[in-house]
């Protein structure tokens, strides 16, 4: 039982599939590198953000350290297990939460399920119900426990997934689009949960999402997958200043502002919303420049908001890419 | 061994719950099977009635064969079901979730579903009309013959059910092909197969050894000769089980390092 | 009517698609012809007097196995639709300004005629030239066939459309689903050609809807049944499509309705 916790190792992993088009008459077969050549490692209890476009090679990544697909090159060592060879008593150690799927019983009432994942993972008695009170106190589904998981809404199956994935006190826990369709006060429980998981510091969390409020909230650092490799590694700060370290103005003002180093984005009525980049013209410089030509009655400047700067690196990748 | 048996217990206990909850339903659809059954095995009389019988074949000995294969098949798919509906599990996505549990794979595809009991049912019904009308004797020996003959039936069904899932790794559309083996193999052996040409017999014998699980005990339990053949068949049924259980392991490792 | 026929041709692509399942079905086809072929010559010792002979009925097995993917051995081609019925999703095609049920006729044709049209031809000629199956015994008789095989398919798509809403109610629709494949197999032909069946349960069979599946078409072929039939068989199939479709309307607005009212 006892495996070292040394965190997620991954080197030099390339994976690529077939796939197949047409008809009978006329038919194709293309091979997509889904992962090239991807390195990197991430520390025991560390909670990691995974984004890229779909198809970017994120889904593939997480199946290759759930054991469930072979790497076709390379190296993977979660916690000193080889993922795909040792794939049942690796399982046994990670959680896994889909947020398009349940891994619930249908039919079946929250607590039977629960029943069932200890009796599936063998976790002694006195101790899962320890753990399950604290799941349940955590994430307040008490009240859901009798319930038939098909009769819930999508939050508290949301979160009835999150305590079944953590019952048998994985290592690992990799969440896939955790929070997509919830309500705000059920994606706020799942992200309050992962903050929690990292203050205990003893679950690797992998996430996957394409909601990236998500990862600012809970994130220590940020994998950014595009066409099957890394194109970025590091903080969400090293992300905003790698593609543009753009910040945002917006004025609201007596008469119409502008200043050649800003790109005016908005105009609504007497606000004006433009960008810039700090390394060009400093935010003192220009407000001043504004209030020489204005009156200024109201002021605000924000960081370019990590969809912007996603959707600005993807847009980069892409013309890189070509 | 012990623990794939707790956890196949497990899943099991859980599926009888939920089945049971609805066990009016369990009865209809029970009920259902067993009326379509019947109706084909009222066809099989029919053409009896028009014909006769043939020469060392008629409807008692065709309706112990009707039966025999029923009840085998029907026990196979009640543990089996899994593997049967697998395109299924193939199509939605669900394999995935199952390859991310402790508890192998075939263990969790062999969770008894026990509508089935209709299948089982009539096949019962027209091997004990059969047996009661072609004055079969009974005693010690030939039950527990029986016992291993419907056990190797069963195992010989449930190989080829673990060969139809595992096909559902390249083509979940091959699908119908398997059932019509499956089907149609059952269609083909509530009649004579002594009647068939050589290299059907051959098939039947030693590709795909429905004749003896089916055929070859039949004519055991009517004759009371025992032969070779007859006694090894419930152990080539298993052999056959033995087979499609290799055959299945190597497609879900195939799956995992070549698939999707 | 342009979008139907645009949901016919994408659904005839996607089943043609599955070249390996055809070649599969063609050679599992013939192997199971064989079996049948051999089992009834086992009913004919010498010149037995039946209302068929030999080579017709080797001929209507032949026939069975090379349109047996139209056949209504199995009630559920399209497990998509059925799903999209138990899992309540089907609302959102609410939302589109289309009729469900001839969306969904058009659907099952397809994924009816698409693996038929692949199989047919190679079962016929291998079954032609080396295991007995004879050829319509003139023109007229073919015609009579093919007229009656569209009628055929027209018929068994608008059942299984029939079948899939069933789905609407979950114990019922099982039940149904359960028991109709044994139903069929034994009322249509499938199982025995129905003229060799006892005449008091043959008259009862033919006018069953499962009948203007396989027996009817079928007879023209073998030569079993006078050309002039035809109209009687054509109405036959055209009556028998008419109830079932409207039938199948009225579930279809019935299981919408619950659907709305429960939430899904």
């Amino acid at each position: 039982m006892s495996t070292t916790k040394t965190g997620i190792n991954i080197d030099a992993v390339s994976r690529s599939y077939r796939k197949t088009v047409g008809t009978v008459f006329n038919r194709k077969t293309t091979t997509i590198d889904a992962l090239r050549d991807v390195t990197f490692q991430i520390p025991s209890g560390a909670l990691v953000g995974c984004i890229g476009p779909n198809g970017a090679g994120k889904s593939t990544l997480v199946k290759i350290l759930c054991g469930i697909l072979k790497p076709d090159s390379g190296t993977v060592n979660v916690n000193g297990r080889e993922p795909f060879s040792q794939r049942q008593e690796h399982v046994r150690h990670i959680g896994v939460v889909f947020g398009q799927r349940t891994q619930l019983w249908w039919d079946l009432p929250v607590s039977d399920t629960f029943a069932l994942l200890r009796a599936l993972y063998q976790v002694p008695g006195h101790r899962f119900d320890v753990r399950q009170k604290l799941l349940i106190d955590r994430l307040g589904i008490g009240e859901t426990l009798n319930q038939r998981v098909r009769e819930l809404s999508l939050g508290q199956r949301m979160r009835c997934e999150l305590a079944a994935a953590l019952l048998h006190e994985p290592d690992v826990l990799f969440l896939d689009e955790p929070t997509i369709g919830l309500d705000a006060e059920a994606k706020l429980a799942v992200r309050e949960l992962l903050r929690w998981l990292q203050q205990t510091g003893d679950v690797t969390t992998i996430l996957t999402t394409h909601d990236l409020q998500d990862i600012e909230a809970v994130a220590d650092r940020v994998l950014v997958f595009g066409n099957g490799s890394i194109l970025l590694n590091g903080s969400l700060g090293d992300l905003r200043s790698a593609f543009g370290n753009t910040k945002v103005i917006r004025i609201a003002t007596d008469s119409p502002a502008s200043h050649p180093a800003a790109h005016l984005a908005k105009a609504i009525g007497n606000e004006q919303t433009f960008t810039f980049d700090p390394a060009q013209i400093s935010a003192a410089d220009l407000l001043a420049a504004f209030a020489a030509q204005a009156v200024i009655h109201d002021v605000e400047i924000t960081d370019q908001s990590i969809d912007e700067v996603v959707a600005r690196m993807y847009q980069h990748h892409r013309g890189e890419s070509k | 061994m012990k623990f794939n048996f707790q956890m196949w217990w497990l899943f099991t206990r859980a599926a009888l719950r939920t089945q049971m909850a609805d066990a009016s339903n369990a009865v209809l659809w029970a009920a259902a099977t067993l009326l379509g059954m019947l109706l084909e095995w009222a066809t099989l009389w029919a053409l009896f009635a028009r014909f006769g019988s043939i020469p060392g074949w008629d409807f008692a000995s065709s309706s112990m064969l009707f039966g025999l294969v029923r009840i085998a098949f029907g026990i196979a798919e009640m543990i089996g079901r899994g593997f049967d509906r697998f395109h299924h599990v193939i199509r939605k996505g669900d394999f995935d979730r199952m390859l991310l549990r402790p508890v192998p794979v075939a263990i969790q595809l062999s969770v008894a579903e026990f509508s089935r009991f209709g299948m089982i049912g009539a096949g019962m019904v027209a091997f004990l009309y059969g047996c009661s009308a072609a004055h079969v004797v009974f005693n010690f020996g030939t039950i527990a013959y029986l016992v291993a003959v419907i056990s190797g039936g069963a195992a010989l069904f449930y190989g080829l059910l673990m060969m139809q899932a595992t096909l559902c790794f390249w083509t979940v559309d091959g699908i119908e092909v398997a059932n019509a083996v499956v089907y149609g193999g059952q269609t083909a052996a509530q009649l004579p197969l002594d009647k068939l040409s050589r290299p059907l017999t051959f098939v039947f014998t030693y590709v795909f050894p429905l004749a003896i699980i089916n055929w070859i005990p039949a004519k055991v339990l009517l004759t009371g000769e025992f032969n070779l053949l007859a006694l090894a068949a419930p152990l080539i049924g298993w052999l056959f089980f033995g087979l499609g259980a290799l055959v299945w392991k190597m497609g879900v490792r195939a799956y995992t390092s070549t698939g999707s | 009517m342009r979008l139907l026929w645009l949901v016919f041709q994408m659904r005839m692509k996607r089943q043609l698609a599955y070249q390996t399942a055809a070649y599969a079905g063609i050679v599992t086809q013939i192997v199971f012809g064989l079996v049948l072929v051999a089992i009834f010559a086992a009913f004919y010792p010498n010149g037995i007097k039946a209302p068929m002979t030999l080579p017709q009925v080797t001929t209507y097995i032949w026939l069975g196995q090379a349109f047996f993917a139209m056949t209504p051995y199995s009630v559920f081609p399209d497990a998509e639709l059925r799903e999209q019925i138990r899992d309540g999703s089907v609302a959102t095609e609410l939302l589109r300004p289309v009729d469900l049920h001839s969306l969904w006729m058009a659907r099952t044709l397809a994924s009816k005629l698409a693996p038929t049209a692949l199989r047919c031809l190679p079962v016929i000629v291998v079954a032609t030239l080396f295991a007995g199956m004879h050829l319509p015994p003139d023109i007229p008789s073919f015609l009579a066939w093919l007229l009656s095989t569209i009628g055929a398919l027209v018929l068994i798509s608008a059942f299984i459309v029939l079948m899939i809403l069933t789905q609407f109610w979950t114990v019922a629709g099982d039940g149904l689903s359960r028991a109709v494949p044994g139903i069929a197999a034994a009322t249509s032909g499938q199982l025995v050609p129905l003229a060799l069946l006892p005449d008091n349960i043959r008259v009862v069979f033919e006018w069953l809807p499962f009948a203007g599946m396989v027996d009817k078409p079928y007879a023209f072929w073998v030569g079993t049944r006078p050309v002039s039939d035809l109209p009687f068989v054509l109405g036959h199939q055209l009556l028998w499509t008419g109830v079932i479709i409207v039938a199948g309307r009225m579930l279809l607005g019935r299981g919408l309705r619950r659907l709305t009212v429960t939430g899904g």
